[in-house]
This record gives C-alpha cells, structure tokens and sequence, in this order.
C-alpha cells in the first residue's frame, strides 16, 4: 500500500516540476513548485520521516513559497515560450540514465542494499546539534538567512525598484 | 523503498538540470536550481542516512537555507528586472550592459 501510494506522488512530484518549464505564467510556475515542495513533504511523510515533513512543510511551503507568491503575484508579467522541449527530455533522460548506470548497474553499491535509516526524531536533532560547533553552524545559516533577506530591502531601494 | 526514494531523487534532479539547460527564462532557470535543492533532499537523507545516522539533519538545514536565499535572491532581480522593463528572457539579458 506504501508503494502504491510513494508511487502516486512520485509521479505527481515529477509532473508538478514539469509543469513549471510547461506553464507560460509566473505565477502558475510559482504554483507548480510550491505543488513540488508539498508533495515532497508528504513523501517524507509516507516513507516514515514525520520531522522532516514537517520542517519542509514549514520552511519550503509556509516561508519560502509564501515569499515567492508575493513577489511574484506583485509584478507577474512576461508570457513566452521558454524551454526547448526536446532538449529538456533528452537532456534530463541523458543524466537520468547516467546516474541510475552509476549506481545500480556499475558495480556501485548504493543505499538500498542496506538498512533502511530508522524516522529522525527530534531526539536526534538534539544529538545532531549536541556539538557547539554544530549549533554555531546552525545559527550563523539562520543569521546569514535573515541579513540576506534584511539586506535586499536596501538593495531594491538602490536599484530604485521599491 | 529507500532505492526508490533515490531513484525519484535521480529522476527530479535530471529534470532540474535539464530545465537550466533547455530553458531561457530567467525565473524559470532559478526554479530548476529549487528543483535540484529538492532533489539533494531526497538524496541525501536517502544516502547519507545509512551512514550518519541523525547527522544528515545539519546537511538539511543547510539546503532547506540555501533554497530560500535562492528564492530571495530570485526576487530581488525579478522585481529590479521588471522595474527596467526587460524581458526575462536571459539571451536579452546583455542589454543590461547598455543602461
């Protein structure tokens, strides 16, 4: 039933993301990839990663897409024809085929010959982040995060877009 | 089930490669690199867990942060681009040089 239902959204996880080279409005695609980040959460979900859902459901749909929405939807212009359709599927078939030969018919080993990794809890995360340089690492991406977005105000200004 | 997992990371991350190469709309471009940040999701907590064990959650956060700076930066040169009224199409993005 699992891999019923994995396979359903893994379809409809590369469906959503063909849609963004497909649709011709911005904000459809803005759409399209908000679609890719909550069906990747619930894939998280269905594969028994309920905190990994959860923190992509947080930061990708409720932060980041949010943000995107409202830049895009504020000045949604420019309708054309962008992608080479044939070089899309022949390139991304190219890697896709290069990358599966690598793994599973190389000689490589890959993950699924092993242990299944057990649901990260947020006991982990305590463990994750038991070491202080762990944690300074974590706070500096959350810092530099928030001067990025801080500092864009000053840089639209000057480039007298707001 | 985690073979699978990969397998899906493969498959969106060729997706995200092939749409920075075949496409030439600026947004569109910046959003394959999210496709691809997506993807090393995947991969990494598919790969790596079998390895780290719950060391991969640091990784994650790192590409959960370089997603959304991604994004921000996106908008920053949407809105500056839409200010100077140029296309996003990126083959006419060289008039830039003429402001």
């Amino acid at each position: 039933m699992i891999y019923i239902i994995a396979s359903m959204l893994a379809a409809l996880i590369l469906v959503c993301a063909s849609l963004i080279f497909i649709l011709k409005d911005v904000l459809h695609v803005a759409l399209a990839l908000s679609a890719v980040f909550f069906v990747n959460s619930l894939i998280f979900l269905v594969i028994g990663q309920p905190l990994l859902a959860l923190i992509q459901l947080f930061i990708m749909v409720g932060g980041v897409s949010v943000y995107l929405f409202v830049g895009v939807a504020a000045a949604g212009y420019s309708h054309f024809k962008y992608t080479n359709y044939w070089v899309l599927a022949i390139v991304a078939i190219a890697i896709f085929s290069a990358l599966l030969y690598g793994v599973y018919l190389h000689g490589l080993s890959g993950p699924a010959a092993g242990q299944p990794p057990s649901a990260y809890t947020t006991a982990q995360v305590a463990v994750s982040l038991s070491s202080k340089y762990t944690l300074i690492a974590i706070y500096s991406i959350a810092l530099m995060l928030f001067l990025v977005a801080l500092s864009a105000i000053p840089l639209l200004n000057r480039l007298r877009v707001m | 089930m985690y073979g699978f997992i990969l397998v899906l990371g493969f498959a969106l991350l060729s997706l995200g490669i092939a749409g920075l190469v075949a496409s030439r709309h600026f947004v569109v471009m910046v959003l394959s690199v999210e496709i691809m940040l997506v993807a090393s999701a995947l991969v990494a907590m598919d790969a790596y867990g079998y390895f780290l064990g719950g060391g991969i959650l640091p990784l994650l956060f790192v590409i959960w942060a370089i997603a959304a700076i991604d994004v921000i930066a996106l908008m920053v040169f949407y809105r500056y681009l839409g200010k100077l009224k140029m296309s996003m199409d990126v083959t006419e993005l060289s008039r830039l040089r003429e402001e």
